[in-house]
This record gives C-alpha cells, sequence and structure tokens, in this order.
C-alpha cells in the first residue's frame, strides 16, 4: 500500500495535471489542486520577472528604446507652457555630466563659453535681441524622449530663465535652470571645459589663410585685407548667418581675425571685450577649430598701402583714389 | 493512510472536487484561452512597435509620476506579449492566466480611475497608444463598455488558473512524454 500517493507523483512534476496523471486512481479526482493553483503563482513570478529582464534587453539594444526614467513632463495639455511662475531649478550637486539622458545647455555669450563652460556643454548663446539659434534648437528637439535640458548662465540667471521661457514656448519640455550658475559649479570646484585660441604676434604669410575682418561696416568699406571676409563685432546680435555659413565651406583653411586696435597680451576675462577676440570666441564657441588671432592691428587702407595712413573720416568719397581727397 | 486531507470523506465536498477536475474544463479553456491570447497578443504588437507612443497613453491617465512611466512602457508591452504566447501555447498555463489577471485587474483599476475623474484622453491605450498628440486635437472619456470587456477577459483568465489542467497544450503535452518515457522505463 502506497503511503503518499497523490503527494509523491506531484513533488516530481508540480505542473502535471492530475487529471492526466491519475487518471485511473479515483482519489486524483477527488481532491481540489491545491497545489497546482498555489504553485501558479511562482510560475506568474517567473514570468514576470524573465518578461522583464527580455523587456530591457530589448529596449537597451533597439535604436529606438526609450531611457528608462524620464525628466521631462507629458505635455498633455497642448503647446502652452505650463512654467509661468515656477521655474524649475537644478542644484550642482546633482547634475552629472555625461548622463546620456541630460544635455547641458550654456545660454552666456560667447567669450564666457569659451573662458570655462560645463563639460559637454553646447552653446546656445542669449543674446540682448536676437531670438535663440533656431539650428540647436532644433537639434535639441531631437533629443530622446525625456531628456533633461539643464540650462547654465551666470550666477544671476536671468538670462538662463530667459531662455527657459523662451525654449519651453518653443514646444520643448524637461527644462531646468542650473541653480547658481556656473559660478556655483566653479565653487563647487567641479571641472570646467576651456577653450583658447592661439594669438599670432605678427603675421605669417601663408597662402592657405583666410582673414577675417572684425572692424565695423565702415572701416572695412573703407578698406581691407586681400580677401577678407568681413563679421564685424557685435555683443549684441549674432554674427549673420550667410558670412557663417560662408566659413563653413571653407572650414579647413587657418582662419585669422584682425582687428583695428592692437589686441592685448591677455585676451580673457579683459572687459570690454576686444573685437577681434569677440569674433573669434564666436566662431570657436560655434565649433570652428584652426581659428587665431593677429596681434597687430589693421591700419592701412588695403594691403600695401602707408601703414601709417588712418581710414579716411567720415564724407569722403570712396570712389576717389586712395588719398586723391584734398 | 492518505496524508492528503481526501474531499471525498463528505458527499458535498467530493461532489466540488469531481466537478472541479471535470475533464470537460480541459475543452472548454481552448476557445477561452485563444480569445484571450489572441486580444493580448494583437494588443502588445502597436506598444512593442512604438513605445514612446504608449509611454503617451499611460502618462494620459495621470495615475504615475512621468519619471516611471517609460518603466512601464517598456516592460508592460513585452509581459504581455509573452504571456499571450505561453497561454495560447498551453506552457505553464496557470501561472500565465494568474499574469493576465494581475494585468487585467491594473487595466481596469486604471479605466475605473480614469472614468470615475472624468480624465479625457486621446485613447484609452488599450490596442492603439495614443502618441504625442496634444488633447486639443482629439479626446474622449472612458466609457464603461472598456471596463465590462476587461472584467470578462479578467473572469475568463480566473477560469483558466482555476480549472484548466493545460491538457490541450504543452503543459499536457510534456505530462504525456513523461508518463510514456516513465512507462517504458
Amino acid at each position: 500500500m502506497l503511503l503518499h500517493p497523490v503527494p509523491l507523483s506531484r513533488e516530481n512534476n508540480p505542473m502535471t495535471d492530475p487529471v492526466i496523471e491519475k487518471s485511473n486512481s479515483p482519489s486524483a479526482r477527488d481532491v481540489i489542486p491545491w497545489r497546482e493553483l498555489v504553485v501558479a503563482w511562482r510560475d506568474a513570478a517567473l514570468l514576470v520577472v524573465l518578461s522583464t529582464v527580455a523587456a530591457l534587453a530589448f529596449n537597451f539594444l533597439r535604436s529606438d528604446g526609450l531611457p528608462l526614467l524620464r525628466y521631462a513632463p507629458f505635455d498633455l495639455l497642448g503647446p502652452c507652457p505650463e512654467i509661468a511662475d515656477e521655474i524649475p531649478r537644478i542644484s550642482p550637486d546633482k547634475l552629472r555630466p555625461g548622463d546620456p539622458n541630460l544635455i547641458i545647455v550654456d545660454v552666456r555669450l560667447a567669450w564666457d563659453f569659451l573662458e570655462g563652460h560645463l563639460p559637454g556643454a553646447w552653446f546656445l548663446p542669449m543674446y540682448e535681441t536676437a531670438p535663440l539659434d533656431e539650428a540647436v534648437v532644433a537639434r535639441l528637439r531631437e533629443a530622446k524622449p525625456g531628456t533633461r535640458i539643464v540650462l547654465t548662465g551666470a550666477a544671476g540667471t536671468a538670462t538662463a530663465e530667459r531662455a527657459l521661457t523662451a525654449l519651453s514656448g518653443q514646444g520643448l519640455r524637461g527644462l531646468h535652470v542650473l541653480e547658481g550658475g556656473v559660478e556655483a559649479w566653479v565653487a563647487r570646484k567641479r571641472p570646467l571645459e576651456v577653450l583658447t585660441i592661439p594669438m599670432l604676434v605678427k603675421e605669417v604669410a601663408k597662402s592657405g589663410n583666410i582673414y577675417i575682418d572684425a572692424r565695423d561696416d565702415e572701416a572695412f568699406e573703407d578698406g581691407h585685407r586681400d580677401g577678407a571676409i568681413h563679421l564685424p563685432f557685435d555683443d549684441l546680435l549674432p554674427p549673420d548667418p550667410e558670412t557663417l555659413a560662408r566659413l563653413q565651406e571653407v572650414k579647413g583653411h587657418p582662419l585669422v581675425v584682425y582687428a583695428g586696435t592692437p589686441v592685448p597680451p591677455r585676451l580673457g576675462g579683459a572687459r570690454p571685450v576686444h573685437p577681434a577676440y569677440g569674433v573669434a570666441a564666436e566662431l570657436v564657441a560655434r565649433g570652428f577649430r584652426n581659428v587665431s588671432i593677429l596681434g597687430e592691428p589693421y591700419l592701412g587702407r588695403t594691403r600695401g598701402s602707408d601703414p601709417e595712413e588712418v581710414p579716411s573720416t567720415e564724407g569722403t568719397p570712396v570712389e576717389g583714389a586712395p588719398g586723391g581727397a584734398p | 493512510m492518505n496524508r492528503i486531507p481526501s474531499a471525498s470523506s463528505s458527499p458535498p465536498a467530493a461532489w466540488i472536487a469531481g466537478a472541479w477536475n471535470h475533464p470537460v474544463h480541459a475543452w472548454i479553456s481552448v476557445p477561452v484561452r485563444l480569445v484571450v491570447g489572441v486580444t493580448f497578443l494583437i494588443a502588445a504588437w502597436p506598444k512593442l512597435v512604438a513605445p514612446e507612443d504608449f509611454a503617451w497613453s499611460i502618462a494620459m491617465y495621470q495615475m504615475m509620476t512621468p519619471k516611471y512611466v517609460h518603466l512601464l512602457a517598456i516592460i508592460l508591452p513585452v509581459v504581455e506579449l509573452v504571456t499571450a504566447i505561453t497561454f495560447i501555447a498551453g506552457f505553464r498555463v496557470r501561472g500565465a492566466a494568474v499574469v493576465m489577471c494581475g494585468m487585467l485587474v491594473m487595466f481596469i483599476v486604471a479605466l475605473a480611475y480614469a472614468f470615475i475623474h472624468d480624465i479625457e484622453m486621446t485613447s484609452c491605450g488599450c490596442f492603439t497608444p495614443a502618441g504625442a498628440k496634444a488633447l486639443s486635437e482629439h479626446k474622449e472619456t472612458v466609457g464603461t463598455s472598456l471596463l465590462w470587456r476587461d472584467i470578462w477577459m479578467l473572469l475568463a483568465c480566473g477560469y483558466v488558473w482555476l480549472f484548466d489542467t493545460g491538457r490541450w497544450g504543452l503543459d499536457g503535452w510534456f505530462a504525456h512524454r513523461r508518463r510514456r518515457s516513465s512507462k517504458h522505463a
């Protein structure tokens, strides 16, 4: 006589059907299959765990996988910005550059950007009068859903807040302002990325050089270096996009920026910004490499003319020969 | 002798146990499993294809903080898919039925929540993920018909958990093979 006819067989095959297993034995059919009902919960837990692992692996491998955590709210109510009086802020202690779900955007002007920005920060300057750079905003919009966008500005954060309002008005979400700006970051001894521009003390004649004239329109019209591209310095407006596009075409060549006054030996930090440094900084911050500044001021009208000659005064007819005016 | 507390000790209990283990359940549960399983398959596919759109559907219920919505949007469709396949194939049927019941309870709670709070949404996210559409474009509130559909499926899955022995499926096939090999041994 079997002592444990039913339990023994079930012990071996927990998932088997008592009806099938024990179809000859009437005792099995008389028992409510409690064990199977409970084992189902263990199987359910296993199923969920395995599916979760598979789901995470699948999400990791697929190209359009989602970030696991989302830092931007869902814009359920349409394109109206819901941050009217409360600006989301983030402490520098919580910011981890290099996080794939994080984009750091520096909204300061080019020369401040060069002197030190957060590692990997994008350059999106907030000028007094110009709208934000559309190309960069478009790139921000292409970021993965749920990406946290942190705007870093000066200590006052007023500019960053202005940029945040502008960007949220354009439908971007997940925007934050770095508390205390870049200064707070520096105060915590966190690393900065610094860009420098080499200065040529004297002109080195090179055939590939492309000169960029940082002087104002009037001085440029009066005379400039042969083949120089005019990109006047302006701290209220971004550089002319058409000129930037032209420079993009000749990106391989060394770009040499010159101005009408001598460039001080120490470039960064000086206020007001020297025009040559200002223009060169705009270019470097926008990703141009191979940019240098010519230390010598440009005084003459055209190449080879008398360097002592001061650019002509206002009202002088331009069509006349150089020096033709009385 | 028999250590298992046998239900045959009293006649009504014996009758209940007999009805519980009646072979007819194995037959009834096959179409039930097919219908519910195929429904889940159809529901899982678009969510797998467009997880971000599904995340929007989850967000519309406004029951979770947006931070963790992506996790659910990543995991839930795969759980639906895997469970639906095992459910149809009859592999660990009762376990799959428990997972399905869990998911359906979740859906019912969410739908009821949306129904009670009159939450407007572009779609319930059951079969077609809502996508990143603003509510201004299209909105509707959850009707009770969706609730009833899920309640019926919950009952069906509960039935499978309680009564299906998995005879017509992989479970039964494995058991059959085991029996045959033990006979030969």
